[in-house]
C-alpha cells in the first residue's frame, strides 16, 4: 500500500483491514478498507467522528470483535500476522505487546479489588512472578504515572480514586507488561479539562521513558495536535488522510479534514470567526459506496468521485502526507488559502452581532451579515433571570449518629440573564454548573437565595403561578436521545409541551409541531418518526424544538453539543444562535468545552466549587483572564496547532469536594499564586475589579502584573 | 441558512449490535420454554372453562362404589364417598386457576400502586418500602393459617389472603424500574415543562412499567395456585369449592398415602398442582426475559 510508513522499523501494520458485523440479516460495515502504520517509538492518533470505525479497527487488533464480526485484511505486528492468531497465542499479545486504554476508567476496573491486586493480576497473567514481586511492580508502576504515595495508594479500591486518578490506574495496568504499543481509545474524553492536560502529558512522558508506540484513538483534533507525531483520518469506515501531524493540520488536503478543521469551535481563532458547517452525516452502514464515502458531503465532488473508490496515495512521491481522494492534485495546490467559495453559504455563529458592551477595545468583526447585526448593545439589555445569592445544597448521607454535612453543590451565586444575550457558564465537573440550571428552571428547591424572573421570585409564587412561569424558561438536554421518551413519535416529543399546558387541541398541536420542526430546519415529515430513527444532530434539533414550543424567553442549553460531533455541534451552534436572532431568546449555554462557549456566549461565567469566580464579557474573560483558575482552564485546553505545543503546566490536582470546601478562596489549595494566610483564611468577594469584569480573587491586580499575558489569549480578543 | 437543513439519513441502527449471536441463542432457549408454560397454562384454562363438558360425572354426585381403584368408568377411580376422582380433578382447575388468577391479579394492582408511589415520591416511598419489607419477613405458612382461620373459609377470602402475601416482590420491582425511570431527562424535561406528577406517571411512567406488571403477574399466578393449594390440604380451602388442594385433604384425611389408592387419589392432583405452577413460572420466566430491563441482554 502506497501510505508510506516513516524510516523506523513498523511495529504494528494494517492493511485493507474490513470489518463487518453481521446482525440479523443486516451487514453493518464498520471499516471498509484501512491503512495504518505505527513505528517504534511515535504517537499515531487516530482521529474521525462517532461510526468513523477508528475504535472497530484498534478492537479488531487485539482480537476482541464480538463474534457476529467478520474481518479481513491484514493486521501485522512485528511481522506476525494477528488475524491467524488463534485465542491462546492473542492473549499472550494482548497486555504483554499491546497496552490498552478505554475511555471509561471507572467501568474498567473491578470495583471490589484494590488496584494494586488488579494491576499484579495482570503482571502475572504473562509473567511467571511471585505475588510479592508482582505487588512490588505495581506499587513502583503507580509511583510511574504519578499517583502520590504509591505505596498506600495502592490498597485502595478503585472508588477512592479521583477521575483522571482512575485513568491513572488503568495506564499503569496498560504498562504493567511493558508493551511495544499502547492503545488508547478516547482516554480523555470523559475527563475534565485540566485533568485532561495532565494524562496527555503523562502518556507523552512514559512514551518518551519507555520508548513505546502510542495509538491514540481520539475526537478532539486539540488533543491530537499537541500529542502525535503522525495523524490518520477516518471516515466510514476508511482511511481518508493521513501523515504527519504538522502537515495534516497545515496544509490538510481531503475535504473531510479541512471541513473538520474549520467546523471546529477553537479558543485560538479570532472571536466571532464563523464556523463552517458539514451538512449532512455519516453514510448509512449498511451500504457498500462504489466511490468515495465523502462525495455525498463534498463540495468538490464531481463524477468520478462517486464512481470509484479513491485510493489513499502520498501526495508527493515517497512522502509522509498520503490522501485518499480524486481531487487531491488541485486540492494541495490551493492549500494554505482558504478553500474556493463553498457551494452552501458558510455559515456564521451569529455572537459577533452583539458585542460585549464592555470590551470597547475588541475589533469589531470584519463583516458581520447583515441579519444579524442589531444596535450593537450599547446600553444593558434588560435582566430577565436574576439569581441573587443562590444556594442548593443537598442533602449528604450520614450517619445515623452525626448529620451529614451538606453538598454545597451551589453556594452563592448571584447572576443576571439578559435580554437576547448568552450567558455561557463553564467549569469542571462538579462545580455546581448543572445544579444552578436546574434552580434557574425551578426543578431544585433552593437552601437559600432567590431566583427572579423579571422581578417575580420563584419561590415565593403559588404552585399555579410557579407553573407558569416555568414555561418561560426550558432547557435543552445534554443528550438528546436521554430526554425523549423513545415511545413517543417526534412529533409527540414536540407537542409534549403544548399537551402539558393544555394548549388547542390535538390537531393544533399536532400543526404547531410540525411548525417547530421547520424552525429548527428539520422536514415537517420527521415528526412521525421515532427518536432513534434520527440521528444525533437531528435530534437535539428535536429537543431544541420542544423547547421552543412554549415561547420561552430563556432557554438553557445543559451541554448542548457535548454528546454530537464536531461537524453536527457546528449545525447546532449556528442554529441557536439564529433562534436567538429571531426569537431574542436569552440562553444559559452551560459547557465545559471553552472553545464551544467562546463561539456562542455574550458574556461568561467561570464557576468553582459552587462559586462564581469570574464573570465579564466574552472577550474580557477570553482575552485578559483575571481569576488564576480562568487561566488554568484556558491553558489546559489543547489548541489544534502543533507548532504550539508548548504550553504551561496543568493545573495540578482535582477539585476538592463540595461537601468540605475549603476555607478561604475556595481555589487557594490547586492557585499557583495562593498567598498564606490571605487566600487560605479570607473568602474573596465577587467584585467588579475591572469595568463590566468580575473576578473573585485577592491577587488578582498582583498576578496580572507580575505575568505577561499570554500571546495566544491576548490575540483573541 | 437554509442549506443546512440536514437531509441526514437516519443512520440505520446505530453502530453494530455486538453479542448478537448469543443473543439470539438465549432468545431461542427462553421462547421455547415459554411456549412450553403457554401451552400448559392454555390446556389448564380450555379444562376449566369446558369443566361440565369434558367430566364424565358431577363431581359432587355419588356415582360409585366408595375406594374404588381406577377403572373403564371411572378411570381414577373414587374416593371415600364414591365420587369420581377425575371429575373432580377436572372442576379442582376452576378452584385453582381461579383463585390463582384473582389473587394475583390483586397483588399486581397492589404491588404496582405501592411500586410506583415508592419509585416516584422518594420520602412516601421510604416509608413504603418498609412496609413491603416486613411483608416479605413475614412467615408466610403460620400467617396463612392465622388468617384463615381468622377470616373464614371462603374462596373469597383465600384469595385475599394470597394476594396480601405476594404483592410485595411485585412492589419493589415495580419500584426499581420507576426509580430508574424517575430520573431519565426526558421526565426532568417533562417536569421543567410544567407538568404535574399524575401526568408524568400517566404518560411516562406507567406505560413502561405496565408490561413488567404483567410479567409479575404471570409468576405470581404461579406462587398463588401453590398457596391455594398449600391453605386447601390444609383443610382450610372453602369447603363447598373442591381444589385440588383439597383432594389431597381428604386424601391425607382418609389415609390414601398409606394405601396403593396413593396411585390414583394422591399423585394426579399432586402432579396438576406441579404442572399448572410450572405452566406459569415458565411464562412468566420468558415474559420476564424479554420485559425485566435487568435481565434484557446486556
Amino acid at each position: 500500500m502506497a501510505a508510506s510508513a516513516p524510516a523506523g522499523a513498523e511495529l504494528l501494520a494494517i492493511r485493507d483491514l474490513r470489518v463487518t458485523f453481521r446482525a440479523a440479516g443486516r451487514d453493518v460495515h464498520a471499516v471498509r478498507g484501512a491503512d495504518l502504520s505505527v513505528a517504534e517509538g511515535e504517537t499515531l492518533a487516530v482521529v474521525g467522528e462517532s461510526g468513523s470505525g477508528k475504535s472497530v479497527t484498534m478492537m479488531a487488533a487485539l482480537g476482541l470483535l464480538p463474534e457476529n464480526a467478520e474481518v479481513s485484511g491484514s493486521i501485522r505486528l512485528r511481522g506476525r500476522e494477528l488475524l491467524a492468531m488463534d485465542e491462546r497465542a492473542l492473549r499472550s499479545v494482548r497486555g504483554a505487546e499491546i497496552g490498552v486504554i478505554f475511555q471509561d476508567p471507572m467501568s474498567s476496573l473491578n470495583p471490589v479489588h484494590t488496584v494494586s491486586r488488579q494491576i499484579a493480576e495482570a503482571i502475572r497473567a504473562h509473567a511467571d512472578v511471585s505475588r510479592g514481586a508482582a505487588h512490588a511492580r505495581s506499587v513502583e508502576l503507580l509511583g510511574e504515572v504519578g499517583i502520590p504515595d504509591p505505596r498506600t495508594r495502592a490498597d485502595d479500591y478503585p472508588h477512592q480514586f479521583s477521575g483522571g486518578m482512575r485513568q491513572r490506574v488503568m495506564i499503569a495496568m496498560a504498562l504493567a507488561c511493558g508493551p511495544r504499543v499502547l492503545v488508547a481509545d478516547e482516554p480523555t474524553t470523559a475527563l475534565d479539562v485540566t485533568v485532561q492536560a495532565q494524562i496527555v502529558d503523562l502518556v507523552d512522558r512514559i512514551r518518551r521513558d519507555r520508548g513505546m508506540a502510542v495509538i491514540w484513538i481520539s475526537h478532539d483534533l486539540g488533543v491530537v495536535a499537541q500529542l502525535a507525531d503522525r495523524v490518520t483520518v477516518m471516515y466510514a469506515g476508511r482511511v481518508v488522510e493521513q501523515g504527519p501531524c504538522a502537515d495534516l493540520f497545515d496544509a490538510a488536503v481531503h475535504p473531510y479534514t479541512a471541513g473538520l478543521l474549520r467546523a471546529m469551535p477553537r479558543l485560538d481563532a479570532p472571536a466571532g470567526s464563523p464556523l463552517e458547517v458539514i451538512p449532512g452525516s455519516l453514510p448509512d452502514p449498511e451500504t457498500q459506496p462504489e466511490g468515495c464515502v465523502f462525495a455525498p458531503r463534498c463540495d468538490h465532488a464531481h463524477d468520478p468521485c462517486a464512481a470509484a473508490r479513491p485510493a489513499l496515495l502520498p501526495l508527493a512521491a515517497g512522502g509522509g502526507h498520503a490522501v485518499a481522494c480524486h481531487r487531491s492534485g488541485e486540492l494541495s495546490a490551493v492549500v494554505g488559502r482558504p478553500l474556493p467559495a463553498r457551494v452552501g453559504p458558510t455559515l456564521r455563529a451569529g455572537t459577533d452581532n452583539v458585542r460585549s458592551h464592555d470590551a470597547p477595545a475588541a475589533a469589531p468583526p470584519a463583516a458581520a451579515p447583515p441579519a444579524a447585526a442589531p444596535a450593537p448593545a450599547a446600553a444593558t439589555p434588560p435582566v430577565v433571570v436574576a439569581l441573587e445569592e443562590l444556594r442548593v445544597h443537598y442533602r449528604g448521607r450520614g450517619s445515623w449518629r452525626r448529620a451529614a454535612a451538606p453538598v454545597r453543590a451551589v453556594d452563592g451565586v448571584t447572576l443576571d440573564l439578559e435580554h437576547g444575550r448568552t450567558l455561557g457558564l463553564v467549569g469542571e465537573s462538579g462545580s455546581g454548573k448543572s445544579t444552578l440550571a436546574r434552580a434557574l428552571l425551578g426543578l431544585e428547591q433552593p437552601s437559600g437565595g432567590t431566583v427572579a424572573f423579571g422581578g417575580r421570585v420563584l419561590d415565593s409564587m403559588s404552585a399555579a403561578g410557579l407553573r407558569d412561569l416555568r414555561r418561560t424558561a426550558q432547557m435543552v438536554f445534554q443528550d438528546p436521545a436521554a430526554s425523549m421518551n423513545p415511545a413517543l413519535r417526534v412529533e409527540d416529543v414536540v407537542g409534549e409541551p403544548l399537551r402539558i399546558n393544555r394548549r388547542g387541541s390535538a390537531a393544533e398541536q399536532r400543526a404547531r409541531a410540525a411548525e417547530l420542526l421547520e424552525v429548527v430546519e428539520l422536514p415537517r415529515e420527521l415528526g412521525r418518526r421515532y427518536p432513534h430513527q434520527l440521528s444525533g444532530g437531528q435530534r437535539q434539533r428535536v429537543a431544541i424544538a420542544r423547547g421552543l414550543a412554549l415561547d420561552p424567553q430563556v432557554l438553557v442549553c445543559d451541554e448542548p453539543v457535548s454528546a454530537l460531533d464536531v461537524s453536527v455541534q457546528a449545525q447546532i451552534i449556528t442554529l441557536l444562535s439564529r433562534l436567538q436572532a429571531e426569537l431574542g431568546l436569552s440562553l444559559l449555554v452551560i459547557s465545559h468545552d471553552l472553545a464551544v462557549i467562546r463561539t456562542i456566549a455574550h458574556r461568561v461565567a467561570v464557576m468553582y466549587l459552587g462559586r462564581i469566580v469570574e464573570l465579564g464579557g466574552r472577550d474580557d474573560v477570553f482575552g485578559r483572564p483575571r481569576h488564576p483558575y480562568t487561566r488554568g482552564l484556558l491553558d489546559a485546553v489543547p489548541v489544534p496547532d502543533p507548532h504550539r505545543r508548548s504550553r504551561p503546566a496543568p493545573l495540578a490536582g482535582d477539585p476538592p469536594s463540595p461537601v468540605a470546601p475549603p476555607p478561604g478562596c475556595r481555589f487557594h489549595e490547586r492557585c499557583a499564586f495562593a498567598r498564606p494566610g490571605l487566600c487560605d483564611t479570607t473568602p474573596p468577594p465577587l467584585e467588579e475589579q475591572r469595568p463590566g469584569h468580575w473576578t473573585a480573587c485577592h491577587l488578582a491586580d498582583e498576578i496580572a502584573a507580575s505575568s505577561a499575558p499570554d500571546p495566544a489569549h491576548a490575540a483573541t480578543g | 441558512m437554509t442549506t443546512t437543513v440536514s437531509t441526514e439519513p437516519a443512520p440505520g441502527p446505530a453502530g453494530p449490535a455486538p453479542v448478537v449471536r448469543r443473543g439470539r441463542r438465549l432468545r431461542d432457549h427462553t421462547t421455547a420454554l415459554g411456549a412450553v408454560g403457554g401451552v400448559i397454562v392454555l390446556a389448564l384454562v380450555t379444562v376449566a372453562v369446558l369443566a361440565p363438558v369434558l367430566a364424565p360425572y358431577d363431581p359432587a354426585e355419588r356415582a360409585g362404589t366408595p375406594f374404588s381403584p381406577p377403572s373403564p368408568d371411572h378411570l381414577l377411580g373414587t374416593n371415600d364417598v364414591g365420587q369420581d376422582l377425575l371429575s373432580e380433578m377436572i372442576y379442582g382447575t376452576r378452584v385453582s386457576l381461579t383463585v390463582g388468577i384473582v389473587a394475583a391479579a390483586a397483588a399486581m394492582l397492589i404491588g404496582t400502586v405501592v411500586g410506583l408511589i415508592g419509585g416516584y415520591f422518594p420520602r412516601l416511598g421510604a416509608v413504603a418500602m418498609r412496609g413491603v419489607d416486613v411483608v416479605l419477613i413475614l412467615p408466610f405458612l403460620p400467617l396463612l393459617i392465622v388468617l384463615a382461620a381468622y377470616l373464614g373459609r371462603s374462596i373469597v377470602n383465600t384469595v385475599i389472603i394470597i394476594a396480601i402475601l405476594i404483592w410485595a416482590p411485585t412492589a419493589r420491582v415495580i419500584r426499581s424500574q420507576v426509580l430508574s425511570l424517575a430520573g431519565r431527562d426526558y421526565i426532568v424535561a417533562a417536569r421543567s415543562m410544567g407538568a404535574g406528577h399524575a401526568y408524568v406517571l400517566w404518560r411516562h411512567v406507567l406505560p413502561k412499567t405496565m408490561l413488567l406488571a404483567i410479567g409479575e403477574f404471570v409468576a405470581a399466578a404461579s406462587g398463588a395456585i401453590l398457596l391455594e393449594s398449600s391453605l386447601s390440604f390444609l383443610g382450610l380451602g372453602d369447603p363447598l369449592q373442591e381444589s385440588w388442594g383439597s383432594t389431597l385433604y381428604w386424601a391425607q384425611a382418609r389415609g390414601a398415602f398409606l394405601t396403593p389408592a396413593w396411585k390414583w387419589w394422591v399423585l394426579p392432583p399432586g402432579l396438576l398442582i406441579m404442572l399448572s405452577a410450572l405452566g406459569f413460572a415458565l411464562l412468566g420466566y420468558a415474559l420476564e426475559q424479554r420485559i425485566n430491563p435487568r435481565l434484557r441482554r446486556s
